[in-house]
């Protein structure tokens, strides 16, 4: 009988070990993966990426650098760009230097335009923004976090500086002060990223014979924009779903009617939604969303950006929104975050008002504008008037001169405007 | 049918079966082989028809590695500073910037991944040689790395992630005539997410788009010496980074790197 018994589990263990053998000879082989793909019904030849942390698609808050200058030293040229994606590429290079020194960055120091112009004359890189920018949000958007003086200003011109032993930062602010901070950053990286950047014979206006003042960028050849077209393009059917979710209101729930004028109105309890045909949408909630009253400015525009980068920037074709200014209400206790759209590089000037604007009260949207625009880039291009001229023309009006993307319902053009400052 | 005959019949089937799986491993395997070994030779007289000669064993089948995203993790990273120096006292300088001050020295790391730390002669004493001493130093400190370059007292360590070298991720050992002083150079973060699988070139491809470099965009050289898989880190914002894969080829001109995604030459970060 113990014989017997020994036989039997020898059976079965040597019935186990081929069964564990069996499995891992067909995983070596082609046919498991064959297998799994058969039940799971995966589609032939899709392919499924997988998202790492870093890879933050429409979470990244984008800001628009009109121009940008590299300069890798006193005596050694400057490399310019303006009104085109290279400003955009310049900024995210020097992006961690930008952050390392806005986080480390000492009580800011006024100084003399002068001492101004010196920085953006040496090693360093000099960043002249579409809108005043809070150095704070800029500063989290860089993932650092600030903590001196300089927190509560904002700036339309942005300067690293690389000295033997540091990297200093100057800014400019919307009033045309100007200030200068020490920082921790290490000025070895900032020098080598310079070198990277021969230069172009870009110049700024206060550096010109012709002009000798104002701060426009004159880069030697003329600005080229590429032919645009813009439309109308409103989320229908179950793609409303996503503009719904976006700010908060559940389409199973909401209910619907459509008006004479063909706007589509959504209601749920105290919150409205309404889809004009003429690409403008308005979004309004009575009450204030639970929970969600206290927060930061920072907190305030990630929600705002997330709200317009899951409506309006899923249409918007070759265009890109961006972050044009955010405003804090006292007494209502409202934060009002505004966004515009960027083609290429140039901001658009829309005929009514902005891109989105949306106020929160802390995270919660209380209020929102959204205009739905699509922007097709042709191969064609149209070249503008020189910077020096354009210049030239604005400092006449003692002004600046910018190249903004106007858009007109179902067409757009470039063009030089004459700015404040 | 009783128990023991059904057993027995299973049992017959799973070796028939085994025995089937495996002859198609074996052939598999074989196949695999022989294919190898023919596109490695096509390769190789693709190569010498470009005027460039092959070094034994320099081509090899390899998949690219699976791009990664890395994170600072502070906690970890003192842990580490700490074994080093001993008892520390950190000093948030901002920007992501931290000194940390500790007994037996000081080290500054920043959100770039970038480090500079001054030791004491008593924190990492040299025994048996800077090469050992910088290992066990490593060691100590949980980071992996392939040794890059020597010179006098000085040495040099690629970072690695699994055995794989990041090639701008350099870390650099100065010795004194007694001890470690000088630690330098880029590490990387502590937390690692590594994508599922990797969507780059293989070996062949990159020296497939290696012979499209030499003949179109004027790279000269004259032998290929190896073919390795790398990294290089970029970093994307402060605390943040990824690795991205690249093929390093090894050549009598020097070393090329080229993206393993995008098959460009890669010289901004070496």
């Amino acid at each position: 009988m113990t014989k017997q018994r020994l036989r039997d589990w020898g059976r079965r263990a040597l019935i186990v070990l081929l069964l564990v053998s069996a499995l891992l000879l067909l995983r070596r082989t082609g046919y498991a993966s064959g297998i799994r793909q058969m039940l799971s019904g995966a589609q032939q030849g899709s392919e499924q990426t997988e998202a790492l942390p870093g890879d933050m698609a429409g979470a990244d808050i984008t800001v628009l650098p009109l121009a940008v200058t590299v300069c890798a030293g006193e005596s050694a040229g400057r490399f310019g760009a303006a009104f085109d994606e290279t400003a955009g590429e310049v900024f995210r290079r020097f992006s961690l230097e930008l952050g390392e020194a806005l986080g480390s960055a000492d009580s800011p120091a006024p100084m003399t335009a002068e001492d101004l112009h010196a920085a953006m004359s040496t090693c360093g890189v000099c960043f002249r923004f579409a809108t005043p920018l809070p150095l704070q949000l800029l500063a989290g958007w860089l993932g650092t976090d600030m903590s001196g003086g300089a927190t509560a200003h904002s700036a339309v011109l942005v300067c690293l500086s690389a000295t033997e032993t540091e990297t200093v930062l100057s800014y400019q602010t919307p009033e045309g002060d100007t200030y200068r901070c020490a920082t921790a950053a290490k000025p070895d990286g900032l020098r080598t990223k310079t070198a990277e950047y021969p230069p172009n014979d870009a110049i700024y206006s206060w550096e010109s014979e012709a002009l000798g003042e104002g701060e426009s960028l004159l880069l030697p050849q003329a600005p080229v924009c590429a032919d645009t077209k813009s439309a109308v393009v409103l989320p229908a059917g179950t793609e409303r779903d996503a503009l719904l979710r976006a700010v908060g209101m559940n389409s199973f729930v909401a209910s619907s009617y459509t008006e004479s004028d063909g706007t589509v109105v959504y209601v749920n309890e105290e919150t409205t939604l309404r889809l004009n045909p003429t690409g403008t949408v308005f979004f309004r909630r009575a009450a204030s969303p639970e929970g969600r009253t206290e927060g930061t400015l920072r907190a305030a525009v990630n929600s705002a950006w997330r709200v317009a980068e899951g409506s309006i920037g899923l249409y918007c074709g070759d265009g890109r929104l961006y972050f044009s200014g955010a405003e804090y209400n006292e007494s209502q206790q409202t934060c009002t975050v505004l966004l515009d759209y960027m083609v290429r590089g140039i901001p658009v000037r829309l005929a009514d008002g902005h891109a989105a604007e949306i106020v929160l009260r802390g995270e919660g949207v209380i209020q929102a504008r959204l205009q739905y625009r699509q922007f097709q880039c042709a191969e064609t291009q149209t070249e503008l008037l020189p910077y020096l001229q354009a210049a030239a023309i604005a400092a006449a009006r003692g002004r600046t001169a910018e190249i903004v993307c106007v858009d007109a319902g179902d067409a757009t053009q470039c063009m030089w405007v004459i700015a404040d400052g | 049918m009783d128990r023991r005959n059904l057993e027995r019949i299973v049992l017959i089937i799973l070796a028939l079966l085994n025995v089937f799986l495996l002859s198609v491993v074996l052939s598999d395997t074989a196949e695999a082989r022989r294919s190898a070994k023919e596109t490695v030779a096509s390769v190789t007289a693709l190569l010498e028809d470009s005027g460039i000669s092959v070094a034994d064993g320099a081509i090899t089948l390899q998949s690219a590695p699976a791009p990664c995203a890395l994170a600072r993790d502070v906690q970890r990273e003192s842990e580490k500073v700490q074994k080093l120096i001993g008892a520390y006292t950190p000093e948030d300088l901002g920007g992501n910037i931290i000194l940390y001050q500790g007994e037996q020295g000081k080290a500054l790391l920043r959100g770039s991944g970038e480090l500079d730390v001054l030791l004491s002669s008593s924190a990492v004493p040299l025994r048996r040689g800077a090469a050992r001493t910088a290992q066990r130093a490593l060691r100590q400190i949980g980071v992996t790395a392939l040794p890059a370059s020597e010179e006098g007292r000085n040495m040099d360590f690629y970072c690695t992630l699994e055995g794989i070298p990041v090639y701008n991720a350099v870390l650099h050992f100065e010795f004194s005539e007694s001890s470690l002083v000088i630690l330098t150079g880029t590490r990387l973060f502590d937390s690692v997410t590594k994508s599922a699988r990797s969507t780059g070139m293989d070996s062949v491809s990159a020296l497939l788009r290696f012979v499209e470099i030499v003949r179109s965009e004027g790279f000269i050289c004259s032998r290929l010496d190896d073919v390795q898989p790398g990294y290089l880190l970029s970093p994307t914002r402060s605390g943040e980074a990824e690795l991205i894969p690249v093929w390093r080829i090894e050549t009598d001109a020097g070393p090329l790197m080229i993206d393993a995604d995008s098959g460009q030459v890669e010289s901004r970060f070496t």
